[in-house]
């Protein structure tokens, strides 16, 4: 079948962000061609039928939990269109299809979309110039807005210090359940170090957390539960900003960490995990994503080739020495009750306050469930619209 | 095509058997409850059952939840989720749509929105006052083998591609990006991750119409119903499988049906697995 030409293609309909010139519609789907209002520019992109049904934003289509009922693989015989109107009044794109179901897209969110696969969030993370931010505990437990400002502390700078809470596990625990669930492992949710009872206990050394989980933690909080004032010293080593240099002075160096991989283990008693990736992981924006490192539990470098196994070693071991430089590092003093979150897949902790003479509680969050919190705060401004609650996991198959 | 690899290839994923439909005619592989809680040995043929078939029944549990923790217990802890670890939907409150709930739910992967999938999900129906409601599984691995051979290309695009998956709630907005079909660097594969009703708003770019397209090919081999075993759970059977492997789904049903469910990691049942591989 040859194109059909819609023939209005004098009726410019327009929104802040797209504006539609003329559509051919055809076998596939429609041809558009239109003018971005941010970079004013003509462009042609195709729309297949399927896609447009697929993605219909009605309620019936699309439940307020957002997920997708109508299914078009069930047979897409079923679901050809008939006409196609452009709404001038509201800007968008209305498609007519033959079993009598009608779709409307927004200029807007037809731009959101053609835009999708290379909008980026901004990286709002920066580097360490002042004294690390330090929030009133009552202030995160009782407000949103305090609440707010520690997600957003902890995901700018990666670490946040939170006082006025009394030495307690389990106000350790209230304060990492505003931002989500606790993670949990084979030692529970809520961990308590005792100077007397782990006498073996040493994490002085620069790590990150969880090396050996598929899904290392993503947010660490430490609470400082002495009774004295004798120095609780943690030292934290900002990944990103030590990526960030490597970039400029090693780029070589970089690469090793970031293509080869580190298998790392945890065996104590009958727990046995094993987790391999590489040291730096950078997403496909070339940003830092996570940085997985820790000397301690590291395995052999599965790497048959000589040269290539002692160019990494070399690289491992230069990482090694960049955060033991003081320069990289950060040193954080918490006294009785105090505590801190930071970010474990960019911020690298170690220091005294790890050295197994202190009382320490320690409890962990996903980063999927950080996230989770930062996009729930952040839209929450913007009017997002609230979704009615959805069917619990207990109902499920 | 039973060289399949194997999220850690030393010691826990070997031999897989790749299966469709007529493959369990006799059953699934089951263990008893008994032989799970009083010896190692019936905790490992479990286990193993799971790491080659993706699958693993244990018949004869007492009907209720306790019973259920203590077996899944001897895997590994529970893990927690947004839904609060151990779920029970007599225990669950109430949801927005119960037809839709008792409605048929197509094969899917569960945690498509998640950076670490669930590795493993627990079933066992308690009570079987419904009639339908039978349960859907389905051997992702040999869909996409399947996929591989017919359909070398779409196979490809879909290990390339990212598949946006998301779950929102009133307070909970989790979103990630990740390929349908995942794989470990020699190629084998590791994960799929489907999920129709969870899969975001995405515009591929020119890529568009070649992703549906090989969308509909992986379609084809999931709905055929050769590839779908499909049988009822019942009380006293408990069903643990693999997510990263597995698709499920469940018919629609009436009546009443309380089921409790959980998760648990990939690599705690790895790390498990791994410890008895080692002493028995």
């Amino acid at each position: 079948m040859s194109f059909l030409n819609c023939t209005e293609k004098s009726q410019l309909s327009s929104s802040d962000t797209l504006q539609i010139q003329s559509w051919q519609t055809g076998d596939k789907g429609i041809e558009v061609d239109y003018v971005s209002g941010v970079t004013n520019t003509l462009n042609r992109v195709s729309l297949p039928w399927m896609w447009l049904r697929d993605h219909c934003q009605c309620s019936s289509c699309f439940t307020s939990t957002a997920q997708r009922e109508c299914d078009v693989f069930i047979g897409w015989d079923k679901f050809r269109w008939e006409e196609v109107f452009v709404d001038t009044d509201t800007a968008g794109l209305i498609i007519q299809w033959q079993d009598n179901h009608k779709s409307y897209f927004s200029y807007d969110w037809l731009w959101k979309m053609l835009n999708i696969e290379n909008s980026v969030a901004v990286d709002e993370r920066t580097h360490w110039t002042n004294d690390f931010p330090s929030l009133d505990y009552r202030n995160i437990l009782d407000t949103d807005i305090g609440l707010r400002q520690l997600v957003e502390y902890v995901a700018q700078v990666g670490v946040c210090k939170v006082t006025g809470a009394k030495p307690s596990q389990a106000e350790a625990a209230k304060l990492m359940q505003r931002i989500a669930y606790l993670r949990q492992s084979h030692l529970g949710n809520l961990v308590e170090i005792k100077p007397s009872s782990h006498s073996g206990y040493d994490e002085t050394h620069i790590h990150t957390e969880g090396t050996f989980n598929y899904d290392p933690p993503g947010i660490k909080l430490v609470q400082c539960l002495d009774k004295n004032t004798s120095p609780c010293e943690l030292i934290l080593v900002d990944g990103l900003a030590l990526v960030d240099r490597i970039k400029r002075e090693a780029p070589q160096t970089l690469r090793l960490l970031q293509n080869h991989r580190v298998s790392y283990q945890y065996l104590n008693q009958d727990i046995n995990l094993i987790a391999s990736d590489s040291v730096v992981t950078l997403d496909r924006y070339n940003r830092l994503k996570r940085i997985r490192y820790n000397r301690k539990t590291k395995g052999s470098f599965a790497e048959p080739d000589l040269p290539k196994k002692q160019a990494f070693i070399a690289a491992f071991e230069q990482f090694e020495a960049w955060i033991e430089q003081e320069s990289q590092q950060r040193k954080l003093n918490l006294n009785p009750g105090e505590m801190v979150l930071w970010d474990n897949w960019r911020v690298l902790h170690g220091g005294g306050a790890m050295d197994g003479t202190h009382h320490l509680a320690v409890c962990l969050s996903n980063m999927e469930d950080f996230h989770s919190r930062l996009r729930v705060i952040q839209t929450k401004s913007d009017q997002r619209p609230v979704p009615l609650a959805r069917e619990k996991k207990g109902v499920k198959p | 095509m039973t060289n399949l690899s194997t999220i850690d290839k030393d010691s826990t994923r070997q031999n897989l058997i790749l299966w469709t439909a007529n493959t369990f005619a006799n059953g699934l592989p089951t263990v008893t409850f008994n032989e799970v809680m009083t010896e190692s040995r019936g905790l490992k043929k479990w286990l193993e059952n799971i790491a080659c078939y993706g699958l693993g029944m244990v018949s004869n549990t007492p009907h209720n939840r306790e019973s259920t923790r203590a077996l899944v217990e001897r895997v590994a802890y529970i893990r927690m989720d947004i839904f609060g670890g151990l779920a029970d939907s007599d225990m669950s409150e109430p949801h927005a749509d119960s037809a839709y709930a008792n409605g048929y739910l197509a094969a899917h992967t569960d945690g498509t929105y998640a950076y670490d999938p669930p590795g493993l999900i627990l079933f066992h129906v308690l009570d079987r006052d419904y009639s339908g409601g039978e349960s859907i599984f389905i051997d992702g691995f040999y869909a996409a083998e399947t996929l591989r051979q017919l359909s070398p290309d779409a196979f490809s695009l879909l290990t390339q591609v990212d598949m946006p998956g998301h779950y929102l709630e009133v307070d909970t907005h989790l979103e990630t990006r990740q390929p349908l079909i995942q794989l470990d660097p020699e190629n084998q594969v590791k994960r799929i991750r489907f999920n129709h009703m969870d899969r975001a708003p995405f515009y591929w770019g020119e890529k568009t119409t070649q992703v549906y397209e090989a969308l509909w090919e992986w379609r084809k081999i999931i709905d055929d119903l050769a590839n779908q075993y499909r049988f009822r759970l019942t009380p006293g059977n408990v069903l643990l499988f693999d997510n990263w492997r597995l698709l499920h789904g469940r018919l629609a049903y009436v009546g009443e049906r309380r089921m409790v469910n959980c998760y648990l990691n990939m690599e705690d049942f790895e790390s498990r697995l791994r410890g008895l591989r080692a002493t028995l």
